[in-house]
């Protein structure tokens, strides 16, 4: 994925003014990963190492004060827009709060739910969206690949803290594998529920994922799995945030047929990771060979530690 | 010389009376078509989940030039219908503000409300459709009686 890419779509949302000044402020440090913008309240922009607001000739500052604000009508107009016009066409990703664009940026969306039968069936009044910037990063893909071949290539779960990298780490892993990893083109299977790690868009997916990956795009991870099982016979699965008991039953399923399994966990150590039943399923089924820990801000992307389990 | 007038009378009524029903029957066609696409809009709601521009587009494809305001397609769809609505002269300006308030509506809210939204737009175009037939029918019933009292008096006349 292109800089310019990523660049491009989230600042097409905005209108011209604040563009301008975007396209200023992110020039300026190419170290901000996030744009946060609320109604009536001024523009935020997040670096690994500050939070700072968007001022009027485009500087960034610690202070809020004469901070460029966006009004209701603003934050609308670019939610409008995100959603080409048609916010039912988003409706499951927008009642989890994101939205995913074309190029598989994701935008997190703070809005009111509207429940039904205690379930959320619709969002309304949209309050604050928050745009993560892709970046292209240089990824431990290889060098995960290679500890991992030294035990085997055995099924491997990543874990690490939000936003240490595990979603590009996988597609990046993912790539590797289908595209002649060791000499050999595995056949793979992307498990895509938010539409973040191939990005598809009619049928072509944005990211580079490998010659020989098939893409199972916003498919329950539980559903995806077992789907993929049953028809597209992969060598392996890779499937991003396992977040429930069910999606750890579905690969356990998965290891009775043969397949490895790549998946992520949100957890900032091994320990944390523990903590979650559905990562302890997935130890008790004793397939899983090996785990990665991602770090965070200063360490973003790096290999704290990879376990034999 | 009023023999010729007489004639030329109910000749006049006739032209009229069929450019009349040619236009409500125009209007009556853009209609049908309009209502075609509010359905096929429902079905691409509930099965593909397409966004505006991309139903727009595959109708069009489906029905080339059956609604001429959807030629040009950019997004927002809804400025797009409304600038080309403007050229469209079938339609009557309330039909024309009733298409360019379903293109605004349409797509700000989830798929139920959507979907609701588009049946009260289906169901206010069988009524204009509805409408516009009996107004032609009514209108073609005016012409005949009108030429036959027209042709009843030239027959007096001449007779």
């Amino acid at each position: 994925m292109r800089k310019n890419e990523s660049f491009d779509t989230i600042l097409g949302a905005f209108e011209a003014r604040h563009r301008e000044l975007l396209i200023q402020a992110l020039g300026a440090d190419d170290t901000i990963r996030e744009i946060r913008i609320r109604k009536e309240k001024p523009i935020v922009l997040v670096s690994a190492r500050s939070t700072r607001f968007l001022h009027t000739g485009g500087q960034l500052s610690c202070a809020p004060q004469a901070a460029v604000v966006t009004s209701s009508a603003q934050v609308e107009a670019i939610f409008a827009k995100l959603c080409h016009y048609s916010v039912y066409s988003y409706q499951q990703s927008l009642n989890e709060c994101f939205l995913t664009l074309q190029n598989g940026s994701r935008v997190g969306v703070a809005a009111e739910a509207v429940l039904q039968k205690g379930e959320v069936a619709a969002v309304k009044n949209i309050t604050a969206l928050n745009f993560r910037i892709v970046r292209p990063v240089q990824t431990a893909a290889g060098e995960v690949l290679e500890k991992m071949r030294e035990a085997g290539l055995p099924s491997t779960v990543i874990i690490g803290a939000p936003c240490s990298g595990k979603t590009t780490l996988l597609r990046d892993m993912c790539r590797l594998l289908s595209s002649g990893y060791a000499g050999e083109y595995r056949t793979c299977c992307l498990v895509d529920e938010r539409g973040e790690l191939a990005a598809m868009h009619r049928g072509v997916a944005a990211f580079d994922i490998g010659v020989n990956t098939d893409v199972l795009s916003y498919f329950p991870k539980a559903v995806g799995i077992l789907n993929a099982l049953r028809t597209l016979s992969p060598a392996w699965i890779i499937a991003d945030e396992i977040g429930s008991v069910e999606e750890s039953r579905s690969i356990v399923q998965g290891f009775n047929s043969g397949v490895k399994f790549l998946v992520s966990l949100h957890a900032g150590t091994m320990a944390q990771a523990r903590q979650k039943e559905q990562f302890r399923l997935l130890l008790e089924s004793g397939d899983f060979g090996a785990a990665v820990c991602l770090g965070s801000g200063e360490n973003l992307g790096k290999v704290i530690e990879f376990m034999r389990l | 010389m009023k023999y010729v007038f007489l004639v030329l009378l109910c000749l006049c009524v006739i032209v009229a009376g069929r450019l009349v029903a040619a236009r409500y029957q125009s209007q009556m066609k853009r209609c049908e078509a309009f209502l075609l696409f509010l359905s096929f809009t429902k079905t691409e709601l509930r099965f593909s989940q397409c966004t505006v521009l991309e139903i727009a587009q595959k109708f069009r494809h489906l029905h080339p030039g059956a609604l001429p305001f959807l030629e040009d397609l950019s997004e927002p769809v809804s400025a797009c219908v409304k600038r080309q609505l403007e050229q469209e002269h079938i339609l009557s300006a309330r039909q024309k503000s009733c298409i360019c308030d379903f293109f605004e509506g349409f797509g700000t809210q989830d798929t139920f409300a959507s979907e609701q939204f588009t049946e009260q737009y289906i169901a206010l175009f069988e009524a204009e459709n509805a409408r516009i037939r009996q107004e032609n029918t009514k209108k073609i019933k005016l012409t005949n009686r009108l030429v036959l009292l027209l042709a009843a008096a030239v027959a007096i006349v001449l007779f």
